[in-house]
């Protein structure tokens, strides 16, 4: 049942017999709105009309009630003079009118009060970490008397967008990467790149791949808040039981598929009891693989490459062991299994008790494990290359900082934005977060170098300083792949459709899909350059 | 409302009067009802993002569903089994809860509260509360299977099973229809009954003949009205498969089987963008649901209306 139809219907409990049937002019629809009582009968008349029920009915209702045939007898019957609107409409005009003076005259210029700029900033980090964001905003303000920063904090999703398109949207915002290019080529923000070109960034102020990240045109749409990336985490005493050495991971995918089958664990049932490895991120492993799923120079999807394919395939084979070589029960088992996992952020993560051996996580996961299971014995290492590279790639991920359009202080709210993203400051909310930061000045900072002594998180770091974590490829369709990546590629982890065949389908569906985008983003494009 | 002599008359003071204290949710229903229904009509046959102003395709939404889009139409199969499938199984559980909590026993109204009680609860928390006890590993029912020797299925994370397990959920929700049934059933005249009594008739005879045509019309109500709701259904399949965080990515899963059609048409609007397509797939909806209640209301020779 949905919320609409549960909660507000009424039932009626006694008989409402109404006024009297006509002989004609009287169907199922009034009868049964006698029967089953006033409020229902409400509840009725509103759910036809929004049905448009109504509209099939009532439209002869309305002048040839009297002497229809018994096949279109209308519901009930309206016989009102137009004239008769005329009045009622006039008075709510009336009213709406006084009341959207009254609305006006109120909210002019809150945002700028005695020379200063309210600037409204929606961010995404609750706990600890909103804390230290807010402690940055507070300081911001006091040393930027003319601008106040408002923080609120939001979940990113819609109601960003609704806010943009009822042009009363925050000054800066913070969206998903995934999220940037699809909105920002859809028009919601100011492209940046002119103003970061006059703050004399060049993409050698970044981080190796960070440049490229989240663009997919000629516009940059934000600035990368805080990155994280993924490697492999082991727990060593699964390894040490399965007899394998910590201190030689594998060196190729094929090993790591080695491993997998000597660490999964089944109990008398068949019942998966502790998991190998199962990998979750398919373009990570496409590019292990040698392949990659964007040609950003014809603008058009590649997932149909050979390597790719061949990443697929691996892929299904790690499910494959789940189920002691059978595709259906490998999926069965591993979803059956993962459907009991605890909370990534608790002391029941699946890796903290020994439920998997080996995980694809973030650089983040080391402070969740010195949270909740600082006893945990584990090692993190790169992900294994198909042709024998120790260190393979490994993807991005983060949030962006954006200024929508609409914001009536773009001026300030680049100001913001730019003291925000400085080392000062980025160094201190990286260090918070445990995240990396995205400028390269950032990492020798003070506040931040001290966690470089932790070989752990020095690992990530140095993935990214040799060019290995990359952002997968942004597109105005990225959350539709993401969508079909997601679902429609666990039937190739379950054997019923060739990863061959899929990745063919997907990419002929995908490259659609984006050319119908690119076909409405060209003409309409009224952004304007970067300034 | 009640119908005006023939004669075209000007309207008097008192109605005037009438319709000026109506005139706020005339008005309501023009600005907030009428007028984006028809915004809509229009949106579906345009590119339309909500930030860019729209941009007008024809029928390139529509051709594009039809003939382009195989989720489109998973989406479309997936809400017609539920309602196929699940429809007539809320009815039957709820028409035979009714007739349950019809007998006269101790602690009637007790047994009705109880009853009526999960239809009390916000769809969110029935969602969240059925996601722990539909857990292949430690839910509930897959411990009561196993306890007798059955392998309980993966529920929600098998495709296979994914659609029977919300279908359960619908069932567990019948509340409201069953207390209209009861409603329909307190009406039915006792005499009816006692006649069929002496008449010889036992008791499938008496629901056959007795029950069943007398709450008709009730039957016609409840079938209308989950019509309706299943073509609607959203909330639980939103919230049991994605999580509320997720802000409709990932939902729909496993391998897109509770991907129900309004889910869809979300997922086009807020995640891809595409106003003027989940407008085309609103409108395409309406049709449907025309459709199959006008079929509904054209063979509902089958309800018996007692003479007034």
């Amino acid at each position: 049942m949905n919320p609409l139809h549960s909660s507000h219907r009424r039932f009626p409990l006694a008989g409402d017999p109404g006024s009297p049937a006509r002989a004609n002019g009287v169907t199922t629809v009034t009868r049964l709105m006698r029967l089953t009582g006033s409020a229902a009968r409400t509840r009725l008349t509103q759910l036809m009309r929004l049905t448009g029920l109504t509209g099939l009915t009532a439209r002869t209702g309305l002048t040839r009630s009297t002497r229809l045939s018994p096949a279109s007898r209308a519901p009930f019957s309206i016989r009102v003079h137009w004239r008769s609107f005329v009045v009622p409409l006039l008075c709510a005009a009336a009213l709406a009118i006084a009341i959207a003076i009254a609305g006006v005259g109120c909210s002019s210029r809150a945002d700028e009060k005695d020379g200063v700029v309210e600037l409204r900033f929606w961010h995404a980090w609750g706990g600890n970490e909103g804390k230290s964001l807010e402690a940055l905003i507070a300081e911001f303000n006091r040393t930027h008397p003319h601008i106040r920063v408002e923080p609120t904090f939001y979940s990113i999703g819609d109601k960003l967008l609704a806010a943009i398109a009822g042009g009363k949207p925050p000054d800066v915002a913070t969206v998903w990467d995934f999220m940037l290019v699809t909105m920002g080529e859809s028009g919601c923000f100011l492209p940046l790149e002119g103003r970061l070109a006059d703050a004399g960034f060049t993409p050698d102020s970044f981080l190796p791949n960070i440049w490229e990240y989240g663009q997919f045109g000629e516009h940059k749409w934000g600035m990368p808040t805080t990155l994280n990336c993924l490697a492999l985490y082991m727990n060593t005493a699964a390894l040490k039981e399965a007899g394998l050495d910590p201190a030689h991971p594998p060196r190729s995918t094929g090993e790591l598929t080695e491993w997998g089958r000597k660490l999964v664990k089944f109990d008398d049932r068949g019942n998966l009891r502790r998991n190998g490895f199962v990998p979750a991120e398919p373009v990570v492993w496409m590019w292990n693989f040698g392949g990659d799923i964007f040609d950003a120079k014809t603008k058009r999807f590649t997932l149909d490459r050979e390597e790719n394919i061949k990443a697929l395939e691996w892929m299904a084979e790690q499910y494959n062991i789940c189920g002691g070589g059978d595709p259906k029960a490998g999926l069965d088992n591993w979803r059956r299994f993962s459907a009991g996992f605890g909370q990534l952020d608790s002391p029941q993560n699946p890796f903290f008790v020994g439920k998997i051996a080996m995980k694809e996580d973030g650089q983040w996961a080391i402070q969740f494990i010195g949270d909740y299971s600082p006893d945990l014995d584990y090692e993190i290492v790169p992900f294994p290359a198909e042709a024998g590279d120790t260190m393979g790639f490994t993807r991005i991920s983060g949030s962006f900082w954006v200024i929508p359009v609409g914001s009536k202080h773009p001026e300030e709210a680049w100001e913001f934005l730019r003291w925000l993203i400085a080392p000062a400051q980025s160094a201190r909310f990286c260090a918070r977060l445990r995240n990396i930061p995205p400028l390269q000045a950032t990492l020798s900072h003070p506040e931040f170098a001290p966690l470089l002594s932790d070989p752990k998180f020095k690992l990530f770091i140095d993935m990214v300083l040799q060019g290995k974590a990359k952002a997968p490829p942004a597109s105005p369709v990225q959350q539709q792949l993401t969508e079909a990546l997601t679902q429609s590629i666990e039937s190739v982890f379950g054997g019923k459709v060739p990863a061959r065949e899929f990745l063919t389908r997907l990419n002929v569906e995908m490259n659609k899909s984006l050319q119908r985008e690119l076909e409405f983003i060209g003409p309409d494009d009224e952004t304007g350059g970067g300034k | 409302m009640t119908r005006t002599p023939k004669k075209k008359k000007r309207i008097g003071h008192a109605e005037a009067v009438g319709l000026a204290f109506a005139s706020p949710w005339i008005l309501g229903l023009l600005v907030l009802g009428l007028y984006p229904i028809l915004a809509s009509l229009y949106f579906s046959v345009c590119r339309y993002n909500i930030v860019r102003p729209p941009h007008f395709i024809g029928l390139e939404n529509y051709k594009m569903l039809f003939l382009d889009d195989p989720l489109f139409w998973k989406s479309l199969w997936n809400t017609l089994y539920l309602t196929a499938i699940g429809l007539p199984l809320q009815l039957l559980f709820a028409l035979f809860a009714a007739m349950l909590l019809n007998a006269e026993v101790k602690g009637q109204s007790f047994f009705r509260t109880f009853m009526y009680l999960p239809a009390v609860v916000p769809a969110v928390a029935t969602a969240i509360l059925w996601i722990w006890i539909l857990n292949p590993e430690y839910g509930l029912i897959n411990a009561a299977l196993g306890m007798i020797g059955v392998r309980g299925p993966g529920w929600l994370t098998d495709p296979a099973w994914s659609k029977p397990a919300l279908i359960l959920v619908m069932i567990w929700g019948i509340g409201n229809t069953m207390v209209i049934f009861l409603a329909g059933l307190k009406q039915v005249p006792k005499a009816l009954y006692e006649a069929a009594l002496i008449d010889g008739a036992n008791g499938l005879q008496r629901f056959w003949n007795v029950t069943v045509p007398m709450i008709s019309p009730v039957m016609f109500f409840n079938l209308v009205m989950g019509i309706i709701g299943s073509f609607q259904y959203f909330t639980h399949v939103y919230v049991m498969t994605a999580g509320l965080m997720s802000g409709g990515r990932g939902a729909g899963g496993p391998e897109f089987s509770t991907l129900v059609y309004p889910l869809y048409l979300y997922q086009n609007a807020f995640l891809f963008f595409r106003m003027g397509y989940a407008s085309a797939m609103a409108w395409i909806l309406f049709a449907i649901v025309a459709v199959i209640l006008a079929f509904v209301f054209r063979t509902s020779k089958w309800v018996y209306y007692e003479k007034a």
